[in-house]
Formats: C-alpha cells, structure tokens, sequence
C-alpha cells in the first residue's frame, strides 16, 4: 500500500452509498485520499471546504444534478479536475458536460485501477 | 228491338181505325156473313205489338166488336146463318189469337236468348282481347297440354324463347321432354308428376336447349283440371324466359364470393397488421423496461467490480490462490455488464445523426480499430469506390462491429477473443447493388442451420451461451431507422454472410462531395 502523500485529494459523489464507498475504497489501494458525499448540494459545500485535486460525480443526482453542481464547484474552484460519471454515454447531460468543455466525462462501469492511475498523474502534474 | 213508343202509337191509331172500319162495314152489310171474319185481321195487328198480351186485347176487342155488330147490324139474314158466322168468328179470332200469342212468345224468347248470347258473344271477345293484352304485355310463352292424347300446344312466343319458328317443334310432348337439360329432365317430370297425382303447385326452373345448341333457363308455371274421377284432363301454363335473371344471380355470386374472399384477404392482412404492431409496442414497452433495469443494474454490478477489485489488491500477497478466483468473478460481471449494454442499446431511440461518409474508407478504418484474433484471416473487397453515403457513423460502426464480433466468435468458437482457436476467413465487402450500397460481413464458421435461421432477427433469441440475443435485432434496428435493412444468408457448415444495406438517395438528398 502506497503512502498517502503520492495519491491526490478525492472526492465521490454518488447517490448510491455502496458504489461510491466501494469505488472511494479501490482508489484508496493505489495510495488516494477519498472523501464520499450522496448529493451535489453536500458535493458543492465539500468542495468548498476542501481544495480537492478531483470530483467524480454522478450524472444522475437527487436534487442539483451531476453536470449543474459540477459547473457551480467550478466557479469556485476552477483548478479541480471534474470528471462527469454516467452509465450512458448518450446522455443528454453527459452531451451538456462535454460541450462546457471543462468537464470530462467517464463511463461506468469504471476500472478502478485504470483510473487510479489517470488520477495520480493529476497529482504528479500531468493533467 | 221493336217497341218504341212512337211505333207503338202508330200501332195503336191503326187498330183503332182498323176496327172502326171492320165494324162500319160489319153493319153496313145487312147479313153480317162477313162480318165476324175481318176482324180477325184485327187481331193479325197484334203480331206487331211486342207484349202478347196486346193480341189478347185486340182479340178481346174483336169479340166484343163481333157481337155488338149482331146487336147492331141492319136486320135480314138467317137467323141461325148469322148467329153461326159470329160463332165462326168468334172461334176464328180465339184461334188467332192463341197461335200469335204463342208464335210471340216464342219469338220473344228467341230474342232474349239471341241477345243473350250476343252479350256472351260479347264479353267471350273482351276477355279475349284482355287475355291477348296479358299475354302480350308479360312476354311469357303459353303451353297447353291435352293429357289424354298427348298433344302439346305451345304458343309461338314459347317457341321463340327456344328459337324456333312456327311449325318447327311437333305439338307433342315428347318434343318438350327433349329439349329438357338432361341433368333437369328428372326434375320437371318429377314435378308434374307430384302436380297431376298430389295437386302440388306445379313451379319450376329448368333449362332448355335453345336452336343454337345453347342452353336457357326458363320458368314453367301450370296448372291442371282433373275430372270428377280425379284422373287429370290437361294442364296448361306460361313460360317464363328467366336466362338473364339466371345470369345475373350467377354473376351476384360471383362478386359475393369475391367479395367475401377480398373482405377475409383484407381482414387478415389488417390483423397481420395488428399484430405487427402490437408486438412493436410490446416490444417498446419491454424496451423501456429494459432500459430502466439495465441502467439500475450498473450501479450495483459497479459496486460489486470495485469490491472484487480491493480484495484483489488486499489479498495479493497473502493469498495468491484467489487470483483465478477473482478473475471469475470479474469476468463475470463484465459479461453482465456487456448484456447490459446491449439492452440499453436496444431499448434506447436515439435520433441520428447523419453524416456523409465514404462508405470504403470508414469501413477500412473501423478495421483497423477493431481486435482481430490472430486465428482469423481478413479479406478485404471494397467495391464501392468513392461512393459516400450519409448516415450515422457510430451507430453503423456498433453495427459493423456486432457483425464482425459475431463472425470471429463463430470461428473462433470460444467467448474470449485474442485466443487461438479453430480460425478462419473473415471477408468484409462492400459494392454498389443499383439502388443500394452494400456491406457484407462473411464468415467461414459452422453457419446457422435452416430451421433457427428465421428467428436470428427476434429479439432475445440466442444461441451463444451467455449474452441476451439482442445484438442482431440491434443490429436490424440501426439499418432501418436509416432507411435501409439487414439480409442474412447462411447454410450450415458453409459459413453466414450478413449484408448490411442503405439507401442511396441519402446520396442524392445529402449532396455529397467526396
């Protein structure tokens, strides 16, 4: 197990409590900091309390969805890579996130080592 | 008739002249010899009244005068001389008067009876000419049959019905049985039969052959007297010529059952219809469903690929017996992940989008892309030279690549591709077909057998051992949303070609350069 200092500062949002705990649980293995929230609204508050490297977050949200809080996280905090969850790549939302351009968008399912790895680059500055 | 008034006042003045003359001269005559006897001329007067009583007057009269004329003729004669003249006359006039009387009656009577029967006379013509009118106005043709003797009168409109002329057909009722329909023959003897024995209503249809050889339909209606034994005297009737009638029923036959034939043709093609589109929307529905599903499927299946994945990582060292363990499962849900793709890949409606593109080209390029495993050889034969088409390049390239997956999977015969299996040829095609484009996908591999081969394009049909038999159906979904369509040839043991099709007038409508 990697020490924390060479992962990066994460944050999940995602309705399900279950998959954003097992997804924020697989990250941890390759040495990330990963925090959980199940709405946008506590997704946008956290991100004001932290200054998170990245945000995966749920397309499909109950309140603000995925796309809308990710935009309002990057008003505030536009240096945070965000990255739009969706179990469908033809959703019309995930079509939104692309075209405001600073959003990218991930399928699920997701491997988690593949993405692990995107995200430590992040960290090292490749972004 | 005698007896006008005028006449019978004529009559009248002249007796009474008559007698006053006769008796003038009766006493004129001093013997009366003569006397009685003029005035039987009196009473011949008589014969000229119409009444016979008018003679019984008259000779009243006479008698009355002959014997006022003894009381009052000039004396002389015989006594017994004269009184036996009056007698004479007497008896003389009674004679007369009974003979005219009688001759007048007889007279009268023959009169009556002569007027009678010129009144019967008289109305035997009317009904006759009434009876002509009939006949002539209902064109029918008259029969009369003498049962006796056999004859059989026929009336010269009932042999026109059969085209004969006067004379031409013997008035005998053999000549009628002959000209019978052979299949009627028994029929109408049958019946007259049951009319002469039993008194049924003799009314009938049959057919007869006219002169030309042709056969009319004709109606006979008759009926028969019978003596007071019962035995049947003759029968006599119409002909009714009923061929168009017949013809015209024939022909309202006709068009019934064509037009049940049409209305059965009709209903079911409306129920093929039907049902047609009660399966699309069973299968939107279920499509919808599936949708739903699938999408809350991948969370859970996410859930559980990342939990596999840290017992993975957390085990590694420990327990290195359970990587195969793992690999299972991971394989595993990736297979679940795949049915859920191609699900919501069959419940979803996306629009297209549209893009000319040279079909060639596009197509070599998605070659490139694609995973070939190594057992599989890949021919290529484009022949659609620059032709470009307008469609939806995604959606055609998750076509082409279904196709190809499924060709390499067939020969390869495992479910994991990149391994070396049994091998194969795997052709992609594409040519110009008149009014199409075409994209052929040909494998080399065991090919579907004739019986499972209509049921390939049905939706969750599958032969393979997992997936959920939604990737041709798809597959068929994506060419006909763009007008186009899918045709699948395939023999057992000979391999299966599938060619994908498009219209060409994307071509025209989209103004394609190359």
């Amino acid at each position: 197990m990697t020490t924390g200092s060479s992962g990066s500062r994460l944050l999940i949002v995602d309705d399900d409590e279950d998959f954003g705990d097992s997804l924020a649980e697989a990250l941890e293995m390759h040495g990330h900091e990963v925090d959980t929230t199940t709405s946008g609204e506590d997704g946008i508050a956290a991100a004001g309390r932290t200054n998170y490297d990245a945000i995966l977050m749920d397309v499909a949200l109950p309140g603000l969805n995925g796309v809308d809080s990710l935009l309002a996280i990057l008003e505030t905090n536009p240096e945070t890579r965000c990255f739009l969850m969706t179990g469908y790549s033809a959703d019309h939302l995930a079509a939104r996130a692309i075209e405001a351009g600073a959003i990218e968008v991930l399928t699920k399912p997701l491997d988690p080592d593949e993405l692990a790895r995107r995200l430590a680059a992040i960290r090292a500055g490749d972004g | 008739m005698r007896g006008f008034p005028k006449n019978q006042m004529a009559l009248i003045a002249s007796a009474i002249c008559l007698a006053a003359a006769f008796f003038a001269l009766d006493l004129a005559l001093p013997l009366g010899v003569a006397g009685g006897v003029p005035y039987v001329a009196l009473v011949l007067l008589g014969w000229w009244f119409d009444r016979p009583r008018y003679l019984v007057l008259l000779g009243a009269v006479a008698t009355a005068l002959t014997i006022a004329g003894y009381y009052f003729s000039a004396e002389g004669g015989i006594e017994w001389m004269v009184l036996a003249n009056r007698a004479l006359a007497f008896f003389a006039i009674w004679i007369t008067v009974g003979l005219l009387v009688k001759a007048k009656s007889s007279e009268n009577a023959l009169r009556i009876a002569h007027s009678e029967l010129e009144q019967r006379a008289e109305a035997l013509r009317e009904s006759e000419a009434r009876y002509a009118r009939a006949v002539s106005g209902t064109n029918d043709g008259l029969w009369d049959w003498d049962i006796r003797t056999g004859e059989n009168y026929r009336s010269p409109r009932w042999e026109e019905i059969v085209g004969y002329g006067p004379g031409e057909l013997e008035p005998v009722r053999q000549a009628l049985i002959d000209l019978i329909h052979p299949d009627d023959r028994k029929r109408v003897l049958d019946a007259a039969r049951a009319h002469l024995d039993e008194r049924v209503p003799y009314d009938l249809e049959f057919r007869l052959r006219h002169k030309s050889g042709e056969y009319v339909w004709a109606r006979s209606r008759g009926q028969a007297i019978w003596d007071a034994g019962g035995k049947p005297l003759r029968m006599a009737g119409s002909l009714t010529d009923i061929t168009r009638r017949k013809r015209a029923e024939e022909q309202i036959q006709k068009l019934n059952e064509t037009l049940e034939r049409r209305v059965e043709e009709r209903t079911s093609e409306l129920r093929a219809a039907q049902d047609a589109l009660l399966r699309k929307e069973r299968l939107a529905t279920l499509g919808q469903l599936t949708g739903t599903v699938a999408h809350e499927l991948r969370n859970p299946l996410g859930t559980i690929a990342n939990a596999i994945n840290v017992i993975g990582h957390k085990c590694a060292s420990a327990e290195p017996d359970l990587e195969k363990t793992l690999e299972r499962a991971e394989r595993s849900i990736k297979r679940c992940d795949t049915i859920v793709t191609e699900l919501l890949d069959f419940a979803r409606a996306k629009g297209l989008q549209r893009e000319p593109t040279v079909v060639d080209a596009w197509l070599a390029g998605i070659l490139e892309e694609q995973h070939i495993p190594e057992a599989v050889t890949v021919t290529r034969d484009f022949q659609a030279d620059a032709a470009a088409v307008a469609f939806d390049r995604d959606e055609l390239r998750r076509a082409v690549i279904n196709l190809v997956d499924n060709a390499c999977q067939a020969m390869i015969g495992r479910e994991k591709l990149g391994d070396a299996g049994i091998g194969g040829e795997l052709t992609l095609s594409t040519r110009m077909n008149g009014e199409r484009v075409e994209i052929a996908v040909a494998d080399s591999g065991p090919g579907i057998p004739a019986a499972v081969l209509p049921q390939v394009l049905e939706p969750l049909f599958s032969t393979k051992t997992f997936g959920t038999g939604l990737g041709l159906p798809t597959v068929q979904q994506i060419m006909e949303a763009h007008g186009g369509g899918l045709e699948i040839t395939s023999r057992e043991h000979c391999g299966t070609k599938v060619v994908l099709w498009l219209p060409l007038e994307q071509l025209r409508e989209a103004g394609v350069s190359v």
